[in-house]
């Protein structure tokens, strides 16, 4: 227990320092908190009530963040009422303390059953989703409108719909930022892999799914389960941004108690973010911690696949890799091994690299748009602090526009006009404006819509 | 002879006109000289008795056969290219024009969600069509024209239909227009409906002074769904075989599209005699468009 608090003690921005990478962007000081996003009380299927599941994670657990996320079934059976979840809400703001325990109120939505589309959890939203387990798009607009993080839970593709096979809708990836790498002694690695080939922007997570009263130390074979959240503080507002930020990583702690902190930064950027480049070399920067277990291995994934190892043997790991950063969309995240049997995934880093020798030229991804969409790239201008992207169709009309103040965010056109009608099959034509303090540059390119 | 090189200028405007008003593109994209220096207003400027290039209705003015191409340099590496002939049918019977036009989009890189580059995609798109006008007592005179386009694009093809309907009516050295134009089906036809056509109802006027040299048009066009808005068009002829032309347009959603636009028409006579006309708009940051175009009657 000691030995878990010096280690939250010792600052991520110091650990980070020995090998930080030269960047325009250094990645702020975040402090490692060790959490569990996924449990129950007797508000549905679980044992006990909220309040002692919360005093129990935090005095017996010791750990930083509990979640109780129990099922909303739309009243069926076990599910949470929504006086309940009122009172679930009332009961973690009480119990949080600034610094010390944040507790999170959640719910477990939908079914796993034949007609079911699979669990998602959700934390800190006001009220329950209305529910209708057939409608999985109603429920990712929902999240959408939120504003909260929410997770795929055990995401296994036996079952039945498994949100539609994870299929990736564009337009809905914001409703979900993380997935459950781990529940309790099951590794849903491959689904992990596959919701990221299919294009979710999703980081990593593992829980407990407590149903008894073992929340926080609940240990199957494999380890203990437990999501490492990097926040700026111990506080709920700072933990539900780490969650939406996707700033965490899942780890399998064996022998029991052994945390450790795994963290990744590319260009420093934080693992999680979603950022536009230019082609060139990348850094990448892992560190890994624990107070004594051994790490035996470290794993580069680069879209879905293995692309660097080191067999570090050191319980405090400092890995810095370069690599070409090719054109395109990549994600890159670290799975790390000890020798005790622990295990850890980072979140990805979401790296967009534009094209550079046509400095001018905006491109649509993919081309030709079709129902889903398409991300407007262009080459980034250092400094921008304002970009606006038009899409004018043949005649000269302008059927779109879009002004963002986050110049490495992505710009999404939904190949419909400001009206929400789709646009008809043809040449559109794009104007992407970015303005800094030194000057604006205007960048210009042709796109296709085919249905 | 005075008369002669007016008509032959009609015949032209009139028939590549057709290529252009249509469900072509969805967009209407103008691809003839005087309707990029016009821009909607080549629907009264060309009456009178020029005709109104736009409006099938003034193809009963047109008494020789022509033949006319254009071509069009869009921005965006688009261009495009059309061919006209109009032949009359017979001493009362009016004129048909028949009219054919190719678009090339240009090709550009496909790129799958990734951005990693598939290789190259193109467009291009097809159209034509048949007009007829003829007419009906004293100064009246009605016309309608039916074009269809085929928009080639790499794994499919849209096909459109628009149908135009016109009036025309000359007294002394005034005239009125009106026309209904791309009525039709939904576009495209041959897929489940996307949209409406962008059908748009004009009705204008024009006036000549001195003698023919000097002409003035105003109309308002009425686009479905949006704001009605007006067009101005002048049209000069300060020597003899030459026209110089300049048009306003008060349309308000192509906020990149110059509001004025200009061109120049010049004619030789002869045994065979030849119309040459250019016409230039200029689209802001998107680029500019300018147009050439060579007619002959025989
Ligand atoms: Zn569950
Ligand atoms: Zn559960």
């Amino acid at each position: 227990m000691k030995r878990i608090v010096l280690l939250v003690a010792a600052p991520a921005a110091l650990m980070l320092a020995a090998g930080n990478p030269a960047s325009a962007h250094p990645a702020p000081g975040y402090r490692c908190f060790f959490g569990n996003l996924h449990a129950h009380t007797r508000y549905s299927d679980g044992e006990s009530t909220p309040d002692t599941a919360y005093a129990y994670a935090r005095d017996v657990a010791g750990i930083h963040i509990q979640a109780l996320t129990e099922h909303n079934n739309g009243g069926i059976g076990y599910s949470i009422t929504p006086a309940n979840y009122q009172n679930l809400l009332l009961v973690a703001d009480t119990i949080t303390s600034p610094g010390r325990f944040v507790a999170l109120a959640g719910q477990e939505l939908g079914s796993i059953g034949s007609s079911g589309f699979g669990h998602l959890n959700v934390w800190e939203t006001p009220g329950l989703w209305a529910y209708n387990n057939s409608d999985l798009l109603g429920c990712y607009s929902w999240l959408m409108a939120q504003r909260q993080p929410a997770m795929f839970n055990h995401p296994d593709s036996n079952w039945a719909s498994n949100f539609n096979d994870l299929y990736f809708y564009p337009d809905y990836d914001d409703a979900i930022s993380l997935l459950e790498v781990v529940n309790h002694n099951t590794l849903y690695e491959n689904s992990y892999l596959r919701a990221l080939a299919k294009g979710w922007h999703v980081g990593a997570s593992a829980n407990q799914d407590n149903h008894s009263r073992t929340w926080g130390t609940r240990t199957g074979s494999a380890g203990t389960a437990l999501t490492g959240v990097w926040a700026d503080t111990l506080t709920k507002p700072a933990v539900l941004e780490a969650l939406r930020s996707r700033r965490t990583f899942a780890m399998l702690c064996k022998p029991i108690g052994e945390k450790f902190q795994l963290s990744l930064t590319a260009d420093g950027r934080w693992m999680g973010e979603r950022y536009l480049r230019q082609p060139g070399r990348c850094t990448l920067q892992v560190t890994a911690s624990s107070p004594d277990s051994i790490f035996s291995k470290l794993y580069l994934y680069r879209d879905g696949v293995i692309a660097d190892s080191t067999m570090p043997n050191l319980n405090v790991v400092s890995w810095r890799i370069e690599l070409d950063a090719g054109i395109g969309s990549h994600y890159y995240f670290v799975k790390a091994l000890q020798r005790g049997g622990g295990r850890g995934w980072t979140s990805p880093a979401f790296v967009e690299v534009a094209p550079k020798r046509d400095d001018d030229l905006v491109v649509t991804w993919p081309t030709p748009v079709a129902d889903q969409g398409a991300r407007i790239a262009f080459t980034p201008l250092d400094g921008a602090t304002r970009v606006t992207a038009e899409i004018f169709n043949l005649a000269g009309a302008r059927v779109w526009r879009a002004v963002s103040a986050d110049p490495a965010a992505s710009i999404r056109w939904d190949g419909r006009d400001a009206q929400g009608r789709p646009m008809p099959n043809g040449i559109y034509l794009i104007i992407v404006e970015q303005a800094g303090p030194a000057q604006t540059k205007t960048s210009k390119g042709k796109t296709m819509v085919s249905r | 002879m005075k008369r002669f090189v007016p008509l032959l200028l009609v015949a032209t405007m009139c028939a590549t006109a057709g290529a252009q008003n249509s469900a072509v593109l969805y967009w209407n994209l103008p691809t003839t000289p005087s309707q990029l220096a016009y821009g909607a207003g080549t629907l009264v400027m060309a009456g009178e008795p020029q005709g109104s290039a736009a409006n099938p209705a003034s193809l009963a003015d047109v008494k020789w056969r022509s033949l006319a191409t254009a071509g069009v340099q869009w921005w965006g590496g688009v261009f495009g290219g059309s061919v006209a002939a109009t032949l009359p049918v017979g001493k009362r019977s009016g004129t048909a024009a028949v009219t054919a036009g190719y678009w090339g989009l240009g090709a550009i890189t496909a790129y799958d969600e990734r951005g990693n580059p598939l290789g190259s995609v193109s467009a291009q798109a097809v159209c034509g069509g048949v007009h007829y006008g003829r007419r009906l007592f004293g100064g009246l005179s009605a016309g309608a024209g039916a074009v269809f386009s085929n928009l080639v694009l790499p794994q499919r093809s849209d096909l459109g239909l628009a149908f135009t309907a016109g009036m025309h009516y000359r007294w002394r050295f005034l005239s009125a227009s009106l026309l209904a134009r791309d009525l039709g089906p939904k576009y495209p036809v041959n897929a489940a409906g996307r949209g409406k056509l962008p059908s748009a109802l004009t009705a204008g006027v024009r006036s000549s002074f001195w003698g023919e040299r000097i002409a003035a048009g105003l109309q308002l066009e009425a686009r479905d769904g949006e704001r009605p808005y007006p067009v101005a068009a002048l049209e000069a002829a300060p020597v003899p075989l030459v026209t110089a032309r300049l048009g306003y347009s008060g349309e308000r959603d192509r906020p990149e599209m110059s509001p004025l636009g200009a061109g120049i028409a010049v004619r030789t006579t002869g045994r065979q005699d030849f119309a040459v006309e250019y016409g230039y708009r200029s689209y802001g940051r998107l680029g500019r468009v300018q147009a050439l175009s060579l007619g002959i009657r025989f």
